[in-house]
């Protein structure tokens, strides 16, 4: 299990992330999301021993991570910014991981370089964006480690490539109960394959719960009124406080938090010509809480 | 933790195998190093076995009259040898600043720290691995070369294997050496985040504190009156500067053979710890940053213009014809210039030229305020003199040697009779003239010129009293005649017996006060010094040369000069010049009774190991006493230049077998062919034709050589000129000489009346 107990990290005067408290159970396929300058990256580099946390405490199975080779001999990190020794070959590299980590496997090795269709002879330089991604994909995976951390890894994959990573991390999981978190702003990935997520906006968690509660504890509901009720049912929704309210004539789309059941009766009660739950998307959930937190997400997209 | 624990039982450390991957990741780092070594070190070795291998077939032709002897081609050999292992050294040394300069460059990149720094290995560790790889490529690549290097002397040359020993400690001393620079640009590296960062903090460890202190010194020099050689002397940068400590110890552990590796190594091993420890605490979240440490970067950048700020000071004070207005605007542009410089570098950008403006100026302020107290030493306290009480030891520069006086009753006798006497000196100025008439016209035309021959002053150069007519001498009448006049114009003025040289007074604690130009050592203290153990051990040659290979001898005596090449000459006059060596115990009394004659000079070797001893040379003087020095000599000559050989055949006459001091004194009558006493007042002169007035005036003279100086010096403390104005011409084979009359030999009054019987 992974135990992010209270962590905070300040680069001078600039504090990234303040007294950040996750838990992480083994097993699980972790999203972490936020926006830019969120202390995404910052918070996972922490999490693998590459940054000292400011306060708090990083533990792995209650063991802290920070120059401590035996727990971090079971995390790899994929970094959003791949490093590959200079002039190198996929060949190369594979060496160095295999060098590092005990538990590399030759046989994964394999497997994904032929999956990937790669050549491990050839000069990474001489790679796409696309096929240094999967490169250090296959690489990490083939470390074999409990822990994965991912930092914008699916990024620049084209989506049959995505797909086949998604797919071998579900595999991973299943297979050996490895634990994968991925930082990303492509929050529609991480809806697909995350089973849990975590929100952070300004170096603070803002939200972090299975994907499922969360999506049941918010609803996005489309409904019509009469034209002649329009502007006292409005005046009704706002005293609620919804995390979003849209009106469009007389069709309202509504964000709001609560039972499913009691948000449902209560609209009844107000008697509309026609009203539907749609399901949230991760997006709109991410959108909406963020602008919750007073980050105009309007305004930024003009 | 359980299973992490099994994790860790069960396999091998990823610092180990990681250990493995790196060394075989870095073989180009391997191959670099031994291309270079061999390349250098088995050229070198190529080139001068070929070299050798020449000079001997120089030897082997039919009716060669030489014939090569082993000694010959052994000196060559350990010469060569010698030079190559030096050269091992010189390598390992630009193998220490590629090494430096490569290693840990991964901390200076936000990627590849990202992907070390999350490998199961300790920070500590990855430092280690890092770094001693180049140290283990280096340790084959040297051992590779020095061992191949000596396989090929020791295949063509039998005498190679005596050289051994040498080419070991030349491989242990090229290791220190290289750990030294390389820890010093760890260090620097563990300080900064760019290799361009990197390179100007080992600079700036490495010479800031001796660029510094040797501004301050030479901007002291411009307001005191301290002996600035002796602060920029090796002594004094050891003093300051850990890094010449550890050259030094380094060069000294080569050339004598003595273990004298500790200091280096002990900074080296605190250099390796301090950058480990740097490496460790550095947080990777800076990597890629000019200066990882923020107080070091404000502190580089504040010495650094400090520095230019004295470099521009004292640049512009010259320029500006001595000004100090000048010197305050140097300081101002050193310093701005210094600040444009290191903000471009440091953030990167020439646009941060002027960052931090505020603090410059009042860091700039603060510079000029140290400068008028300190360098310029407007208070005066730097260069005071320290008690007698408060001093440790007195070092003097007697005869160009350096004697160190610990002894309480000697520091006492030798403060009680020094003086600093700058201010008391008058500034004189002098036109100098070899030319009899135009130094006349001189006279009537510059009153108020001296033409003191200015030794009194000791600030001057020596100058001739004369100069050998360039029109055809026919006689050494004719030389007297026309040089007599010059005499009388200037030449009895030189009187006074001041003697000037450095002391340097060491106190208990603090900096040593070294003055030399303006010290007086009168002829009590002259006395004092001459009379010494630590002088006289200068010139008890037996002591000082012992065993030690005599390169070559030299001697001027009465005009006569010769020189005799021992290296050259195997065997020839080793066994004489041993005798002459012993023989060569100044005694202190020689001097005071007896006319100075000349000087024998000495070259030996400093050490009995020819490969790693230098040249030292030491002048002996020779007094018409010393009877047994003038016979071995005779001896000398004899063998040098055997009776039968026309050029040299005058030579041969030099020197016959003295028994006494009386010999002596008629061997130089007996070659005098002209002779005239000259009132150096008025001019007149008049020959001495009778030989035993000649004889008589002989026995008072001071000196019978035609160079006076001695080691340097212009006046001789072996000569004891006495105040009188008479001087004596001689014509001693076939130079013109002029006497002087020694101290106490005669009295002005005895000197009146045999000038008179002579009108």
């Amino acid at each position: 299990m992974i135990k992010i107990d209270s962590v905070t990290k300040d680069f001078e005067e600039v504090r990234s992330l303040d007294s950040v408290s996750v838990l992480v159970d083994d097993g699980s396929i972790f999203g972490l999301i936020g926006s830019n300058g969120s202390g995404k990256s910052t918070l996972l580099r922490i999490i693998c021993g590459i940054y000292k946390p400011t306060e708090g405490e990083m533990l792995f199975d209650g063991v802290p991570v920070w120059e401590n080779p035996l727990v971090k001999r079971n995390i790899v990190y994929l970094s959003d910014e791949q490093y590959f020794l200079p002039h190198s070959t996929i060949y190369d590299m594979m060496q160095m991981y295999k060098s590092v980590y005990p538990d590399f496997s030759l046989d994964k090795y394999n497997e994904y370089l032929t999956l990937f269709g790669l050549d491990d002879k050839r000069k990474i330089s001489t790679f796409s964006k696309g096929m240094q991604k999967q490169a250090s994909f296959l690489l990490g995976l083939s470390c074999r480690t409990k822990y994965i951390l991912c930092d914008e890894t699916l990024d620049g994959l084209d989506p049959v490539m995505r797909r086949t990573v998604c797919k071998i991390v579900a595999e991973e999981v299943a297979e050996r109960n490895v634990t994968v978190i991925f930082a990303s702003h492509n929050l529609k990935e991480i809806e697909d394959i995350c089973d849990h997520v975590a929100l952070l906006h300004k170096g603070q968690l803002i939200l972090e719960a299975e994907l499922d509660d969360i999506k049941l504890g918010i609803h996005k509901i489309q409904m019509s009124f009469p034209k002649d009720r329009v502007d006292s049912v409005k005046r009704e929704f706002e005293t609620l406080s919804p995390v979003s309210l849209e009106q469009r004539g007389s069709l309202f789309t509504l964000i709001a938090r609560g039972e499913e059941a009691e948000l449902s009766s209560y609209i009844d009660s107000l008697e509309p010509v026609f009203v539907e739950f749609i399901p949230l998307t991760l997006e709109e959930i991410f959108i909406a809480e963020m602008e919750e937190r007073g980050y105009d997400y309007a305004e930024k997209i003009g | 933790m359980t299973m992490l624990k099994r994790s860790a039982d069960a396999k091998k450390s990823s610092s180990r195998t990681y250990y493995g991957f790196a060394m075989k990741q870095n073989w180009q780092l391997c191959a670099l190093f031994i291309i270079l070594t061999l390349f250098i070190m088995l050229l070198a070795s190529y080139i001068s076995i070929d070299y050798i291998n020449d000079y001997v077939a120089r030897y082997d032709y039919p009716g060669s009259l030489e014939t090569i002897t082993a000694e010959k081609i052994e000196t060559r050999v350990h010469s060569r040898m010698s030079d190559v292992s030096v050269i091992g050294i010189l390598v390992g040394a630009g193998l220490a600043f590629i090494s430096g300069m490569t290693a840990m460059s991964y901390v200076n990149s936000k990627k590849s720290v990202g992907c070390y720094h999350s490998f199961p290995i300790k920070r500590e560790s990855m430092f280690v691995t890092e770094t001693t790889i180049p140290m283990v490529y280096f340790l084959l690549s040297i051992t590779a070369g020095y061992a191949i290097s000596f396989l090929m002397f020791a295949f063509s040359f039998d005498s190679a294997l005596a050289m051994g020993g040498l080419y070991i400690r030349a491989w242990f001393t090229s290791i220190v050496l290289f750990l030294f620079i390389y820890t010093v640009i760890l260090l620097a590296g563990g300080l900064t985040g760019t290799t361009a960062m990197k390179l100007i903090m080992t600079l700036f460890l490495l010479f800031w504190p001796l660029v510094m202190y040797t501004l301050i010194i030479y901007m002291l020099d411009i307001n005191t009156e301290l002996e600035i050689s002796y602060y920029t002397s090796t002594e004094a940068y050891m003093f300051i500067s850990p890094l010449v400590r550890a050259i030094n110890s380094i060069v000294e552990m080569y050339s004598t053979a003595k273990l004298t590796c500790g200091f280096p190594l002990i900074m080296s091993a605190a250099m390796y710890v301090g950058a480990m420890l740097l490496h460790k605490y550095r947080k990777s979240e800076l990597s890629g940053t000019t200066v990882v440490w923020k107080p070091m970067f404000a502190f580089v950048k504040y010495a650094v213009i400090f520095a230019a700020a004295h470099l521009g000071a004292l640049l512009f004070y010259y320029m500006g014809d001595e000004s100090y207005v000048t010197m305050f605007f140097g300081a101002v542009f050193g310093a701005v210039v210094a600040l444009m410089l290191m903000n471009a570098i440091m953030y990167r950008s020439t646009r941060a030229m002027f960052k931090n403006m505020k603090k410059f100026f009042i860091f700039l302020l603060a510079t000029i305020v140290f400068i008028i107290l300190v360098p310029l030493n407007v208070t005066g306290l730097i260069g005071l003199p320290y008690p007698t009480w408060y001093t440790r030891s007195i070092e003097l520069i007697v005869d160009n040697y350096t004697l160190e006086y610990t002894d309480r009753e000697d520091i006492e006798a030798i403060e009680g009779f020094s003086k600093y006497v700058s201010n008391t000196l008058p500034t004189v100025r002098y036109i100098y003239s070899d030319d009899i008439e135009e130094m006349e016209k001189l006279m009537t035309s510059f009153p108020y010129y001296t033409y003191d021959n200015s030794e009194k002053y000791g600030y001057y150069d020596e100058y001739g009293y004369y100069h050998e007519s360039s029109e055809l001498v026919m006689s050494p009448e004719d030389v007297i005649e026309s040089t007599k006049e010059l005499y009388a114009a200037n030449g009895s003025s030189s009187t006074a017996t001041t003697w000037y040289t450095t002391k340097v007074q060491k106190p208990f604690f603090g900096i040593p006060v070294a003055k030399s130009r303006n010290f007086d050592v009168n002829s009590a203290g002259w006395e004092y010094i001459s009379r010494t153990e630590e002088y006289l051990a200068q010139y008890d040659l037996p002591g000082r040369i012992g065993d030690k290979e005599v390169t070559y001898l030299d001697f001027d005596i009465l005009g006569r000069g010769a020189h005799f090449s021992v290296s050259n000459n195997s065997g020839l006059f080793e066994d004489t010049i041993d005798k002459l060596i012993s023989a060569c115990v100044l005694k202190h009394e020689t001097n005071d009774d007896h006319i100075y004659l000349g000087a024998i000079t000495i070259e030996y070797k400093s050490s009995k190991n020819a490969a790693t001893s230098y040249y030292e040379n030491v002048s002996y003087p020779v007094f018409s006493c010393d009877i047994e020095i003038l016979n071995i000599l005779g001896e000398l000559t004899q063998i040098g230049y055997p009776k039968g050989e026309d050029k040299i055949a005058y030579e041969t006459a030099a020197f016959l077998s003295f028994d006494s001091e009386e010999d002596v004194l008629d061997f130089i009558m007996n070659n005098i062919t002209a002779s005239a006493i000259v009132d150096a007042t008025s001019g007149e002169t008049h020959f001495i034709n009778e030989y035993d007035t000649a004889r008589e005036l002989l026995t008072y003279t001071s000196s019978i050589c035609t160079n006076n100086s001695y080691r340097g010096y212009k006046r001789s403390q072996f000569i004891r000129e006495s105040g009188t104005h008479y001087n004596v011409l001689v014509n001693l084979f076939g130079n013109q000489l002029m006497l002087r009359f020694r101290q106490d030999s005669v009295t002005e009054t005895e000197l009146d009346a045999i000038f008179d019987s002579l009108k």
